[in-house]
């Protein structure tokens, strides 16, 4: 992944990532438009639901279709991504690499091509987006909203980091707010985007069995696009609340509870911390080996799931777990003893190394999976500082207990949220 | 004693698969994965959650088994006499995870380091199975968990739901891991009944993909798996009650904490019974005909899209077992009722001469390289094998069987399966 790697300016704040994979058959193409989470994040995700739809040349989903087919089934992915306090635009496609069709013929060149047209000549004329893409695709994002509530366990994550950044970037949606959607127009929304393009960063992210000269056709021609000042949105660490930790219970129609709480850590991707708290995470709560599975689940039996997870960027972590709701305060004593034994330093040297060793195995997996790949310049990216998966590894290999018991003492519990069923909490849960 | 490797030369797709069968019945398969970071290992049973009634090979009399016997029975054989198998994977530095699915029960790692260590403690125990009152009670809180934890999941409701309108009996309407009741009938006497019977390797298969020496593995593995035992005579007989060809019922619905209706409909195919290389090409001819008829760019996926009754989440699938098959379609409506409509009366009204030769062709490159993605995931092409593999069919012979079949076969397939009177409607609708 360190290995060959190919950066090339393709405008102003343009770059083309070429990572040269021969060992995969097929490409992951990435394009990433990088914007802050701010009133506009409901608009920024609407927009690549629609640019999806068409552009010059490719004016509706038959065409695009068809051209996709052409090119063996490549796919078209379009999203936004909550990196911390930034919210990213992603159209993306998976292609087969030209080594592998059927007459050596070159498809990934004409897939950048079309990922760039998307975003350059899209369907705008004088009343804005085409109408009938822009209502189709707001009424989707607004389903897309509301289904925030189906899955339970991302959920009650996303419900619990709301409260714990209450009135921050980082509180926001990713797909934005429903009532937001209301005041977009088809005309504002274009006006909106003509203005983003020209000041937005654009990332090209090429991954796979690829040489440059694959890319010839593409490099050749120079996005046609309007560039003025460009706009690199800020990135922050989470504050430490000034008070005690909050309980929020929320009622819905639920078989199962799901407990989740939130931690401030002070400590973000760049700290000098930073590696010893990605090892404490994984103690508690970062797999089979964790103190949360074996005393939550295979101890007690209260739960099938039970993990922590940082947010790296912010500074933040989440433990969770699904549990019935009568266990709730048992949950919380158990939950809150692991914490304390990590305070304690309670931490043997089997844990310690299950940890580091899951932590490391994960990190050398990485070079196998090309979203991974893609999603570690990225990382790099956005939060401005790059560690290399090898010094990583070194790292991870020589935190101590000591280390660990000092960034314990930085994780400041903030909020217990609880998603139970019927009216009312289950019992006067103290947090 | 040496183990005799058959090689199998794979060129389209520019792989090599060795193969070997020990004595004792086990099949290996070994594809070598030069540059991959990554080992992944696979053992697996042909032993699933319809497995339910049965006669030991050379025995009579049926036995019968609670539902979800099978997963309960996964989930058991993690533990042993002395400590679990998860620790011994977190001291090598490997992740090892199980499935439990309809047919098979799958034990895998995935490594980046001690890939013999590893191979030799999935080898240990899968084959030591360890199940005791106490343990066997522990479990069921951890299952009943997992459980309520799917009763909450919309899409999971919505698809059994969707089964058990398609079956009058066959268990595959039966949840994978059975019920909070049936469960609670499992007891360790009924573990071993099925251990015994479904865990000899002559009913096994192991998949292993990344770099590893043929040698050295094929050895490890006969060392590790019994030599006095031969392979049985005679196969394990399975027994599924006899199910009519029309569907049990045409709709269901349920209510629960979603935003809006979830739906998924399904096609009962009648066409049961086969195996081997005819069911992966029947697999082949009709997921061609299921991308022509609701793929991205068809007529039926523009209009329904067009009118908002279906988003990005619309999905379709093929599942082609040997006792069973089916379509599946799924995804998000304000109006699954007016879809399922709308898609009756289409297939009703149109004529197998509406499938379009451009059209064929078109989804057949498209699946070509879906087909090709898989190779980029080891564990996909290793759980894809497994699967296949049980079913007699070789999931590397994609490429060859995709290039036999012609649109006159996709529309006799049409002819035959894709009828209105054999469909059933699952909808999961917001409270």
């Amino acid at each position: 992944m360190e290995g060959v790697y190919y950066q090339h300016r393709l405008g102003k704040e343009i770059n083309l990532y070429l990572i040269r994979e021969p060992k995969f058959k097929t490409v992951s193409v990435s394009l990433i438009m990088y914007r802050p989470l701010d009133e506009n994040s409901t608009g920024n995700a609407l927009l690549p639901q629609i640019l999806k739809r068409g552009c010059e040349g490719f004016a509706d989903t038959k065409s695009i279709e068809e051209f996709l087919g052409r090119c063996y089934g490549a796919s078209l992915n379009v999203d936004v991504f909550k990196k911390g306090d930034m919210q990213l635009i992603y159209l993306g496609s998976n292609v087969i690499s030209d080594k592998y069709t059927l007459k050596g013929e070159g498809v990934v060149s004409d897939i950048l091509g079309f990922l760039v047209r998307l975003i350059t000549k899209p369907l705008i004329d004088e009343t804005g987006f085409k109408k009938a893409y822009f209502d189709q695709e707001r009424d989707n994002i607004k389903r897309l909203i509301d289904a925030r509530i189906n899955d339970k366990i991302h959920y009650s994550i996303e419900r619990c980091y709301e409260e714990t950044t209450k009135g921050q970037p980082f509180s926001r949606y990713k797909y934005g707010d429903a009532k937001e959607l209301e005041g977009i127009t088809a005309v504002g929304l274009a006006e909106y985007y003509k203005t983003m393009l020209s000041e937005v960063p654009i990332d090209i992210f090429v991954v796979g069995d690829v040489d440059i000269a694959d890319l010839k056709a593409f490099l050749d021609i120079p996005p046609a696009v309007e560039r003025r000042d460009i706009k690199y949105p800020a990135q922050a660490l989470s504050p430490r609340p000034a008070d005690a930790p909050r309980e929020v219970i929320e009622s819905m129609d639920v078989n199962q509870g799901k407990l989740t709480m939130s931690y401030t850590t002070g400590i973000g991707y760049s700290h000098e911390s930073y590696v010893p708290l990605l090892v404490y995470a994984s103690i508690l709560g970062g797999g089979a080996h964790s103190k949360l599975f074996n005393n939550v689940r295979e101890k007690a039996s209260l739960a099938y799931y039970s993990f922590a997870r940082l947010e790296k960027l912010k500074g933040l972590m989440v433990i969770g777990s699904g549990i019935e709701i009568a266990n709730y305060n048992k949950t919380l004593e158990i939950i809150e003893q692991q914490l304390e034994d990590m305070r304690k330093g309670r931490i043997s040297k089997g844990e310690l190394e299950a940890a580091q060793r899951a932590l490391i195995n994960n990190i050398h997996s990485m070079k196998d999976n090309k979203m991974h790949i893609t999603d570690l310049i990225i990382d790099r990216i956005v939060s401005g500082y790059w560690m290399t998966p090898d010094g990583l590894i070194d790292r991870i290999g020589r935190v101590t207990r000591e280390e660990i018991v000092d960034v314990a003492g930085s994780v400041k519990h903030a909020v217990t949220y609880f998603l139970t069923a019927g009216e009312k909490a289950p019992e006067e849960g103290k947090v | 004693m040496s183990i005799s490797v058959k090689e199998i030369r794979m060129e389209r797709i520019r792989e090599n698969l060795f193969f070997s069968k020990l004595d004792n019945g086990l099949e290996v398969f070994i594809l070598p994965k030069k540059d991959y970071s990554k080992q992944f290992a696979i053992f697996a049973t042909h032993f699933g959650s319809v497995d339910l009634k049965f006669t030991v090979p050379g025995q009579t009399g049926t036995t019968e088994v609670p539902a979800g016997v099978a997963h309960f029975l996964e989930h058991k054989l993690f533990e042993e006499e002395k400590g679990n198998v998860f620790d011994k994977f977190s001291r090598l530095g490997a992740s090892a995870n199980a499935y439990t699915n309809f047919t098979n029960t799958a034990y895998l790692f995935s490594s980046t380091s001690n890939f013999y260590e590893c191979l030799e403690v999935l080898l240990g125990f899968v084959q030591r199975p360890y199940f005791t009152d106490e343990n066997v009670e522990k479990e069921k809180g951890i299952i009943s968990q997992e459980i309520r934890m799917y009763d909450d999941n919309g899409e999971w409701r919505s698809f059994f739901n969707m089964l058990q309108g398609l079956y009058h009996r066959h268990p595959a309407r039966i949840d994978i891991a059975g019920t909070v009741e049936s469960i609670s009938g499992i007891d360790k006497d009924v573990l071993y009944t099925c251990y015994n019977n479904f865990y000899h390797p002559d009913n096994m298969a192991m998949f292993i993909a990344g770099d590893v020496d043929i040698n050295d593995t094929l050895a490890l593995i006969g060392k590790n798996t019994p030599k006095g035992l031969a392979e049985r005579k005679g196969s394990i007989k399975r027994y599924f009650p006899e199910e009519p060809s029309h569907v049990h019922r045409e709709r269901t619905e349920q209510r629960l904490a979603v935003a809006q209706p979830l739906f998924n409909i399904g096609f009962k195919d009648s066409d049961v019974g086969i195996k081997g290389r005819d069911l992966f090409s029947k697999d082949i001819i009709t997921t061609v005909l299921l991308e022509m008829l609701f793929g991205k760019g068809s007529d039926l996926y523009e209009k329904l899209y067009g009118e908002g009754l279906i988003n990005d989440s619309f999905s379709f699938d093929f599942v082609a077992e040997v006792d069973y098959s089916y379509s599946i379609l799924g995804g998000e409506s304000p109006s699954p009722d007016r879809l399922f409509e709308i898609i009756k009366e289409t297939i009703k009204s149109m004529e197998s001469q509406g499938l379009r030769e451009e059209d064929f062709r078109l989804a057949r490159n498209k699946l070509l390289g879906r087909y090709l993605k898989n190779f980029d995931t080891l564990e996909y092409i290793a759980s894809n094998f497994i699967a296949y593999h049980f079913k007699g069919a070789n999931f590397l012979s994609f490429v060859d069987l995709l290039e036999e079949i012609d649109l006159r076969l996709v529309k006799e397939r049409f002819e035959e399966h894709i009828k209105p009177c054999d469909a059933a409607l699952s909808i999961v609708s917001p409270q």
